[in-house]
Order: C-alpha cells, then structure tokens, then sequence
C-alpha cells in the first residue's frame, strides 16, 4: 500500500470522527444546559478550554457567548478543528481513495459535507443546531457502519480504524476534562450525577457504564470507566489496546504497537479516586500527549518511508 | 414522438449505419434488424438502462471550475456505430504499420538521423519542434519503442474512405471509455451479442499490462509496474485509476516515487521503499522530470531521466516521444512508411499544406475560407481555424498568424465527417458526425483495439466531438458479415 494512501484513510477516519465527536459534544451541552437548576450558568467557554483553543478564540472573537462558542467550534472556516473543516478535510481525503473504500463511503462523506456548508449558517437557534448535528452524528454512524460491514480486513481497514480509535480516545479524554471542570463550579454542587449522565450519553456510554458499574453515577467511577474499561470501545484504555492489535497486522509495527502499550501502562497508574481538578486536568494532558506520540510512530513507521 | 428506422434520412454525408434509406449495410444487417423490431418505448427504455448503468457503474468525466471538481455523467448514445470486420482488419494492419514507421523515425531522429541526411524530412522541422529532446539523444528504449500506447484519430470522408487525421503519441486517453461503453451496451442490447458476432474489446488492459512487462529492464522477478497521474484534478484522473486497477497497478503521483542516489526509482508503501521498473506515464514530458525539464513541475519526479536513461526504470511512452506528435511530422508519415518499411501506406493521410513551403503556404492563405488550418503542436482542438465557420476577422487573424510563423502551421481540407443514427435530445433518430480513436500499443509486439472510441457531435450540424463541449460517445462494434 502507497503511504500517501494510508496517510489519507488514517485522516479520513480522524476528521471523520472529529466532527462526530464535536457534534455530540454540542449536542449534549446544550441538553445540560435545560437540565440544571436556574441561576447556574454552564460555561460555554470551557469547551474552547479542553480543546486547548483559547489563543485561536480569543483572536477570532471578543465575547464568550454560547453563539460565539458554538460558531467558532462548528461552522467557522478559520478554525482548522471545527466540524465544518472536519469535514472538509474528511472529503478532500475520501475523494482521493474513493477507489480503496466501498463505494456507498465516499457519498456519505459528500452528502455530509454539503449539508454543512447549506446548513452552517443556520445553527444559531438551538433547535435548528440540534436537528443539523443530529444528521451529522447519524451520518457518521451510517459511514462506520458501512465500513464495518463492507471493507475487508486490508491495509486500509487497519489504517481507518487506527485513526478512528486514536481521534476517538483523544475525545474521551477531553470530554472527562469539561466533566471535572464544570463541577468545580461551587453552584453545580449536588448537580454531579445529572452532569456525568448527560456526558456519558454524548458518548453513548450511560447503557454500557450502566450495566458495568452498578452504584450511583459518580465522577471518580465515570473517569475510571471511561479510562481504563477495557470492554467498552470509547475508553481509553480499550482504544490503545485495539491500536496495539490493529498495528500488529502492518509491517515494521514495533514503534506503534510499543507507543499504544505506553498508553495502557500510563492509564494503569492512576486512579481517579482522591484526584482533585487540577490532578485529574494534568493527567488528560499527560494522556494526550501519550496519544499524540502515537500518531507521531504511525507517522514514522508507515507515511515517511526512509528515503536516502 | 416515435422511432421509425425506415424513415431514418441517411442525408447527404456518408451514412455508417445504411447504404440509403431503410437499406442498411451488409455489416448492419443483423444490427439493423433488430433495432427495427424495438417499439419507441422499447428504445426510451433501454436508454434508461444505460443511464442507470453509468450511475452505478461511477463512469464521469471531470469538468475542472472554480477550483473544485465537477463530476459530470459520461454522455453516451445507445446505438452502436458499426464497422465492417474485413474493413477493420485491413486499417488495424494500417494502423500497426504506422506506429512502427513512426516508433522507427523517432528511434532514427535520437540516433543517426538518416531520414534528415536522405533529404526526406528537412532538418530544420525537427531542430524547430519544441518537442524534440535533446537529452533523449543517442538512447534507445527497448524493442525500439518510444511511443508504446498511440491514440490515432480516424475520420471517414464523404466517399466512404478512412483516413488518419492525428497521431496522439504523448499521452492519448479514452480507453477506459471504449471498455466502460462495451460494459453498458451489453447491458443495454444483451440478446444482440448473443445472436452477433462482436469482437470484443475486454482484453485491452491485458494487452496493456503485456507490452509494459515486455518493455521491463531485465530483472528476475515480476516487474514492478505503476500508472503515474498528476492527480485527482486531471480530467482523465478517471481513466487512470480505472486502469491502474484493471491491471492490478499501483496508481501513484509524483510524490509517491523517489529516485536514490544509485539512480534507482523507488515508491514509498508502507512497508518501506519498493523499487519501480515500469512506469505507464500519464504526464507531459515538460512535467516529469523538475530536474531536466520545467524547473516548477511538482507532479513529477526528481531524477527519473537520469535513472531512465542508466536503463534502470522503462517509461511508457518514451520522453522525447512527442516530436513526432507534431502536424507538420504527421505530413511526413506516408513517407516515412515508404523509407523505413518499404512498405505503401495501408491507410491514407488527410491531405496536408504544409505553411513553411512557399507554394503551399501561398495555396492556403489563397483559400483559409475553404480549409481547416491548425498550430502544429496543439492538440485537444485549441487554436485552430475551420475556414467554412470563420468570421472575415478570424481568418484575417490566422493569415498573420501563418506570416508570423509558417512552420507552425498546416491547413487540410474541410472533411464531409461521416454520420451514424443517433437518439436526439428530443427523442428521435437523426444521423450524427462521428470520428474514432483506436488505440494501438507497441512493445515486443503490436496490437490494436477491436475498433476503439467512437465520438459523436451530440448538436446537430456539429463537428466538435470533445465532451466538454457537447460531444458525446458510442460503443464501436466490429462486425464480420460472413460470420453474423
């Protein structure tokens, strides 16, 4: 396989399930926002903050409102990470590989980006927002779905799905973030369950979390579980462990497969329980900087073959 | 509206289809018979089908605008242009005879020249050509060949004759279109190929992937074979692709290869460097090589004329192969035929006024509003002059033109273009300006398509057969009256 390709399957995945990703964050924000009590104010801001954004927002926009918020992580064409970009990039890369992909895959990704660029300029009303990301979210399901199903187990199915579970752990770990940052407001105090449930649905894991941690909803048992469950397919630890597997059927895999195994043991060490804030903010950090060491081995092992 | 092949006019042109009204040609027979039998809604529908077929079976062509990419449907016409067996053989044998005089003269012009000291082609028409390569002189690529893949144009005059009227030999396209017509025809007209006897057309690609293996730098083991694109944004990104995959190719760009310093070409895959033997280029000279040529090119490949001319990776075609991509070297090929084959042309050209020779340039602008005259080095249609179409001013224009620069320029009669029945916009059958492109290859050995692309003026009146602008195209079908 020509490493441009797999250089542009691995980005498909990534900015495919980037704007997933931002679009269920979206969407469960503002659910939250109806669900908690009057006069406590959820911070829009804090989204720009878990995704280390606050240089590139504070240059674009002088407000903190939620449509500023919003406008700058959806539809804003100057911010290379919002979904419209995402999305974007996803189809300049399906276009490039429609030939490797099932065939239904490339208009998925087409229809999607063109209902984002009709639809991107509407989402200042939250009903209207709701209904767009909705079919953004629905899409990308219906893209995984189809390449599950219809991609046999090559070269390109690895690439796709290492990007997708390298973006995917990224999420989670910034989704934890907003979590133990909006409860370190005093106001939300008592409001702790109603928080992590509506997260855990912006990861469809409240079902999973559910049936595998049967005590009320509690932040340290949700940053554990969402962490270092091994059985569900957005904790970290699961992610890290089917990148390790997946690199395994590539050549010359040791550095990857090394990078992702660095992950789990990083997860291993730490315990959510007695973490403060601040504890539980370094440790994402920490997380994705271990993530982004593994993108940086995928890079290295496979895109830039060794010339000279 | 109906459908009603007896009222077909064949009109004044030369008819492919029928000898006069409601009287087809002996290869039509059978074709004809079974068309008559298909009621107009029969018809409608099995356009439908065809349209269907090209949907999903994803054949576009790129229109390039506004810095994105438009995919448009193929525009293709149902009913099959038919061409006698026993005609075809003798213009495939013309047509391989041509490709080897050619491949022979541009092997001569890189290495002795004797064509030039024989004072059959002046020295000077090749010295000016901008396409002929200094840095190609004294190689010579195997078998001979320079030009492995040629796209001729075939158009039929009023009196029923074929002749060539171009050469492509850099990097001719719509190959992939004559294989995906076939496939939709098929699924169009399935009882006809069942009860014809069609040539078919399928095994291209093999013969493709054939030649390139043959031209390989000796190696033991399977060569490596790859098809190079400038990409996604070339209008013929389609074809590529479709046969990088027909021959089980890697479809790369530019920046995929990787000439090392032991003058080697490399691809970069994801498990290291895979060294490349063959590559089946689809880029102009000008781009292949930002060390030799254009400087700014960022489609090709540092490097790749050195590891080519150490003989350590086969081009498919040869750079240099263009100078005899030239209208004023087309001129010179009956002639060429005769000197390096002792052999008559099996196939005629146009007949040609070549603007650099007084006499004739004097001839041509004594009469630019009867003839076609055309830029030398163009191709695609651009910058030419069709006399009968012209305004006053147009043809004032290329008289300064032809004074400016003589060489550059040839005129030919304006071509009574034959027609075949073709379905209107409107639903009815009218005849339709048609030409062909086979495609013939040469490597160990020669081969020609069984017919090749037919493309058809989709307006009425129209000459212009290029899709871009209106032109359309059909399946080709080389029938055998003895044996249909």
């Amino acid at each position: 396989m020509l490493s441009r390709v797999a250089n542009r399957v691995y980005w498909l995945a990534r900015y495919m399930e980037r704007a997933e990703d931002m679009a269920k964050l979206a969407n469960v924000y503002a659910n939250l926002m109806l669900d908690m009590p009057k006069g406590t104010d959820i911070v829009w801001y804090n989204l720009i903050t878990i995704m280390d954004a606050e240089e590139s927002f504070a240059e674009l926009y002088d407000d903190r409102s939620e449509t500023s918020v919003m406008s700058y992580l959806i539809s804003d064409e100057r911010n290379p990470c919002s979904l419209f970009c995402s999305l974007a990039f996803a189809r300049e890369n399906a276009r490039t590989t429609r030939d490797m992909l099932p065939s239904e895959a490339w208009e998925v990704v087409n229809e999607l980006y063109l209902l984002a660029k009709k639809e991107k300029e509407h989402i200042g009303t939250r009903t209207k927002r709701y209904q767009f990301l909705t079919q953004i979210i629905r899409g990308g399901q219906r893209l995984e779905g189809m390449l599950v199903s219809g991609l046999s187990r090559n070269s390109t199915y690895n690439f796709l799905q290492i990007g997708r579970l390298l973006e995917r752990a990224d999420t989670t770990t910034r989704i934890l973030d907003a979590g133990s940052l909006l409860l370190r407001s005093s106001k939300l105090k008592g409001t702790e369950g109603i928080v992590w449930m509506n997260l855990l649905k912006a990861m469809n894991a409240y079902q999973m979390y559910r049936q595998a941690v049967r005590r009320k909803v509690a932040s340290a048992d949700v940053i554990d579980f969402l962490l270092k469950d091994a059985m569900f397919p957005r904790a970290v630890a699961y992610c890290a462990e089917s990148i390790a597997i997946l690199a395994g059927r590539l050549p010359n895999c040791a550095p990857v497969a090394e990078k992702a195994k660095a992950v789990n043991c990083l997860l291993e060490g730490f315990t959510a329980k007695q973490a403060d804030v601040k504890d539980i903010h370094d440790f994402m950090d920490k997380t994705q900087i271990a993530l982004y060491e593994i993108d940086a081995a995928v890079a290295d092992a496979w895109f830039n073959a060794a010339i000279g | 509206m109906s459908i009603n092949w007896n009222e077909y006019e064949p009109g004044r042109f030369y008819d492919e289809l029928f000898q006069s009204k409601g009287v087809p040609r002996e290869a039509s027979r059978d074709v004809f018979r079974h068309l008559q039998n298909l009621s107009t809604q029969d018809i409608y529908k099995r356009k439908k089908t065809a349209d269907a077929a090209i949907v999903e079976l994803g054949i576009t062509f790129t229109v390039y605008s506004d810095g994105t990419n438009i995919d448009r449907a193929w525009p293709f016409d149902i009913i099959p242009r038919v061409i006698c067996g026993m005609e075809w053989k003798r213009a495939e044998e013309g047509l391989k005879q041509r490709l080897k005089a050619l491949n022979m003269f541009i092997n001569d012009l890189y290495n002795s020249q004797e064509i030039i000291k024989s004072g059959i082609v002046p020295a000077d028409v090749i010295m000016t050509s901008r396409n002929f390569r200094k840095e190609c002189i004294g190689m010579t690529p195997a078998h001979g060949a320079w030009a492995n893949i040629c796209g001729s144009d075939i158009v039929r005059d009023g009196d029923g004759t074929l002749y060539v009227l171009e050469d492509n030999l850099r990097v001719p396209s719509g190959v992939s279109y004559m294989l995906e017509n076939r496939k939709i025809t098929k699924r169009v007209f399935p009882e006809l190929f069942k009860d014809i006897n069609i040539i078919p057309v399928d095994d291209y690609p093999a013969k493709l992937f054939d030649m390139l293996t043959s031209i390989a730098p000796a190696c033991d083991k399977e060569p490596e074979i790859v098809v190079l694109t400038p990409g996604i944004f070339n209008s013929a990104y389609f074809e590529h692709a479709f046969l990088a995959q027909q021959m089980g190719a890697e479809l790369v760009e530019g920046a995929d290869l990787f000439v090392d310093t032991d003058d080697k070409v490399y691809m970069k895959t994801i498990s290291g460097l895979t060294q490349v033997d063959v590559i089946y280029r689809r880029i102009d000279d000008d781009f292949i090589d930002p060390e030799v040529f254009r400087a700014d090119s960022a489609l090709g490949v540092p490097g790749l004329m050195r590891a080519w001319k150490k003989g350590n990776v086969a081009i498919a075609n040869a750079p240099g192969t263009g100078v005899a991509d030239d209208k004023v070297v087309y001129a010179y090929v009956p002639q060429m035929i005769e000197f390096y084959l002792g052999e008559k042309p099996l196939i005629p050209n146009v007949e040609t006024y070549l603007c650099r020779e007084e006499d004739q340039r004097l001839f041509v602008l004594d009469n630019l509003e009867k003839l076609v005259v055309k830029p030398a080095n163009e191709s695609g249609g651009y910058g030419m002059l069709v006399g009968p179409h012209s305004t006053e001013e147009q043809i004032e224009q290329f008289r300064y033109l032809i004074n400016e620069n003589p060489r550059n320029y040839i005129a030919q009669p304006t071509l009574a273009l034959s027609v075949t029945p073709t379905l209107t916009d409107k639903g009815t059958l009218a005849g339709r300006h048609v030409d062909l492109r086979p495609f013939i290859l040469q490597g160990e050995s020669s081969y020609c398509t069984a017919g090749g692309l037919t493309r058809v003026a989709l307006r009425e009146g129209s000459l212009v057969v290029n899709s871009s602008q209106g032109g359309g195209s059909k399946d080709t079908w080389i029938i055998d009256p003895e044996e249909a």
